[in-house]
């Protein structure tokens, strides 16, 4: 199943990197220019992604492209330097770190910086405006903020990854495969009792894991957890931990499909075909890497 | 003196502040800058235009009112826009989104208004409107519309086809930029319009919020006087009230009658005397501020200042002993009584920390160089004064196991001994009070 034929299926969906430089743009990019005309588009961004210049090693970094008739949401400062013409909508009272947010519809195409909400919440509200006149909202999820990528604000997600988290191939598959396996947990359903069920309303860290593993009277019972971004388990204690309790969420996500950028902003260059294969099979999601497939 | 240097003052001001519901940060902040008026005439003025807003919204259905605070609610600043406008500057694209969007808000909340029966004042904004919407869409979107020049149209249509031509993008900007440079002048005409626009509709928020909690809270519009009187007739504290009715008990109201002379109260302890002390600075500031009075008659004389002195004089800071700060605190009150004629003075049990003896010379002397003054005050006494020429006040005081807050008339003399009646109902150590009534026996 492709990418853009998933998106016609859901009202919003999370671009969310394992580390910048993973393509999160390109994907992006990607879906903004192949979903179909017709099909109604608004997007944005967390905080300050979207950088011409990426904050940490300076590389070139491209700014979104959008068509005609799409709605997007930016900071004052990236509004005012867009390279599009737009018809402005709202400009919120919500302060970004870049100055008011404002939202705006394209009528002719250009580029655009997306530097939008910085919260949870605010990103909510910017939703439930911006909903009833859109079929799909796209967000620019951002480095180590996840939380914005829970299904309490956005339906699915796709996970973008590559060699700029690890040049190590193995490491590299191990990693995402463990991210995708958390996104992918069950849906908690009635038929288990609270009995036998831990529930954790907070953060599922190592200490707390630790605690649960040695206390004998918790043998086997199953872990209940909102979402998968109160994860905060170290890779090698998770599988140990997930062997003898059987984890649920809440709130499940909808994993759409996982984008490779195969290049590192140091110039490491995986083998494409091979990291995307090797991923397409560890995870049993389908990983593609956009650039090599145009 | 504004509403924002006066907010902190103890008595209950900032509760029936953060209590009205003020739509728009633009108004809040307005509000805050409120002058403390001393002209009685501008007072009277503010009420009349209050009570035509409170009985206008007793006549309508309470969607019209959500309505037309839905409307207020968007008000954003503009000042420094309107600032860039009438500076010459040439504004850019959410510069005139926010200037289209307030002429086209005035026009709402006047129409919105209308239906509320409220009295409206803003001026009309329509050349505004007809200047930023071309097309006569009567959106509050804004883009530099297509309409505006035909080169304009041109060369849209041509990057369109080809959106990458850098060359094209640029001519398209600099032709925008000569529009909005256009726009700008021909709205610079219109600077004081929109100012206008903007203050309006921030008062109207403010009126708005001051009439609901007239009638949220069924306060009363003061008759004001200048003869130096405060009548306040079964008068209560919004705060105080608001505190009892979370322990499920309900608020005593009193009256009180002040005249320009010293005035004592007295009454046991818990009799709720500073409770009136305060009560009557919040009618008063209330008064100045032009907010509604939580009592159901109130006659008040417009005061050049209200100063108060309560019991919070000790600080470490000030290096002074709770003793000498009060002295110090009376003193400056007292000076300023004999330069200023025209004050509203409470002091909460003065020279209380010191022996009785000396205490009641201090406090005897006060009431009677203030007496020369001719100066409105309310004093909180325990001692026994000498002071037959002046009215005194006496809580009624405890009644079967319950406080009467009653005010009474009395004489100064008349000081309630229940000290220890209240002290074993608060469950006291027996030993102590035992110890403490053998003493009074043998007094």
């Amino acid at each position: 199943m492709n990418l853009i034929e998933e998106l016609l299926r859901v009202n919003s969906c999370s671009v969310v990197g394992m580390e910048k430089n993973t393509g999160k743009t390109v994907t992006l990019d990607y879906l903004l220019s192949n979903l179909p005309t017709a099909h109604r588009v608004a997007v944005t961004s967390i905080g300050l992604d979207g950088e011409r210049k990426d904050q940490v090693f300076g590389t070139h970094k491209p700014e979104i492209h959008l068509r005609r008739g799409q709605l997007f949401a930016t900071s004052e400062k990236h509004y005012r330097q867009r390279h599009l013409t737009a018809e402005l909508l709202d400009v919120s009272d919500t302060q970004t770190a870049l100055g008011r947010l404002v939202t705006a519809r394209v009528l002719t195409p250009g580029k655009v910086i997306l530097s939008g909400p910085g919260s949870t919440l605010v990103m909510r509200r910017w939703m439930d405006t911006v909903q009833p006149h859109t079929d799909l909202i796209l967000i620019d999820g951002a480095l180590s903020r996840m939380s914005l990528a829970s299904p309490t604000v956005s339906e699915s997600l796709i996970l973008a990854t590559g060699a700029a988290y690890s040049a190590n191939m193995d490491r590299l598959v191990r990693d995402t495969a463990y991210k995708v396996a958390c996104i992918m947990l069950p849906k908690w359903n009635d038929e288990i009792s609270e009995e036998a069920m831990i529930r954790i309303s907070g953060a599922l860290t190592d200490s707390r894991v630790d605690q649960i593993l040695r206390d004998k009277t918790q043998t086997g019972k199953v872990v209940l957890i909102p979402d998968f971004t109160h994860i905060f388990v170290s890779e090698m204690l998770w599988h140990r931990f997930f062997r003898n309790h059987p984890v649920f969420v809440e709130k499940s996500s909808r994993l759409i499909g996982i984008t490779v950028n195969p290049t590192s902003p140091q110039g490491i260059r995986l083998d494409s075909h091979v990291l995307c294969d090797r991923l397409t099979e560890t995870t049993g999601i389908k990983a593609v890497d956009l650039l090599h497939e145009a | 003196m504004k509403l924002r240097d006066l907010l902190h003052t103890d008595c209950g001001l900032r509760f029936i502040v953060d209590e009205l519901e003020i739509q728009s940060g633009v108004a809040k902040r307005l509000f805050l800058d409120t002058p403390f008026e001393i002209n009685p005439t501008i007072i009277g003025n503010q009420y009349a235009t209050l009570r035509q807003a409170t009985d206008a919204i007793q006549k309508v259905d309470h969607q019209s009112i959500t309505t037309l605070q839905f409307r207020l609610a968007t008000l954003k600043d503009l000042h420094t826009t309107l600032a860039n406008l009438s500076g010459g500057l040439t504004l850019d694209d959410i510069e005139l989104f926010e200037i289209k969007h307030l002429a086209m808000l005035s026009d709402d909340v006047r129409k919105a208004m209308a239906n509320v029966g409220m009295v409206c004042q803003l001026p009309n904004a329509e050349e505004v409107v007809r200047i930023l919407d071309p097309d006569g869409m009567r959106i509050a979107s804004f883009f530099i519309y297509d309409s505006y020049s035909p080169l304009l149209r041109e060369l849209r249509k041509q990057q369109t086809a080809s959106p990458d031509n850098e060359a094209l993008f640029n001519q398209l900007q600099d032709e925008e930029l000569r529009i909005r440079e256009q726009l700008s002048e021909a709205l610079r005409p219109l600077a004081s319009v929109l100012k206008d626009c903007l203050l309006q509709i921030a008062y109207t928020d403010i009126l708005l919020a001051k009439a609901l909690q007239m009638i949220r809270w069924n306060l009363c519009f003061p008759s004001i006087t200048n003869d130096g009187t405060t009548r306040l007739i079964s008068m209560w504290n919004p705060e105080v009230e608001a505190i009892l009715s979370k322990q499920n008990k309900t608020y005593q109201r009193n009256n009180i009658t002040l005249t320009p002379q010293p005035t004592i109260l007295t009454g046991s302890n818990m009799g709720g005397k500073t409770v009136v002390l305060k009560t009557v600075a919040l009618c008063q500031l209330l008064t100045q501020f032009g907010l509604g009075i939580p009592a159901t008659e109130a006659v008040i004389t417009p005061r050049i200042k209200v100063m108060m002195s309560m019991n919070d004089n000790q600080s470490i800071a000030s290096g002074l002993s709770s003793f000498a700060a009060e002295m110090m605190q009376i003193n400056t009150i007292l000076r300023t009584a004999r330069t200023e004629n025209n004050l509203l003075i409470l002091i909460d049990e003065p020279a209380r920390t010191t022996n009785p003896i000396e205490g009641t010379a201090l406090v005897s002397g006060l009431i009677e160089v203030l007496q020369a003054t001719h100066t409105t005050c309310l004093m909180v006494t325990h001692y026994t004064i000498n002071a037959h020429e002046c009215p005194c006040l006496r809580v009624q005081g405890m009644e079967n196991g319950q406080m009467n807050y009653t005010l009474l008339p009395a004489l100064p003399n008349d000081v309630p001994h229940e000290a220890l009646n209240i002290a074993e109902q608060l469950g006291i150590d027996t030993e102590w009070l035992n110890a403490a009534k053998h003493h009074l026996i043998e007094q």
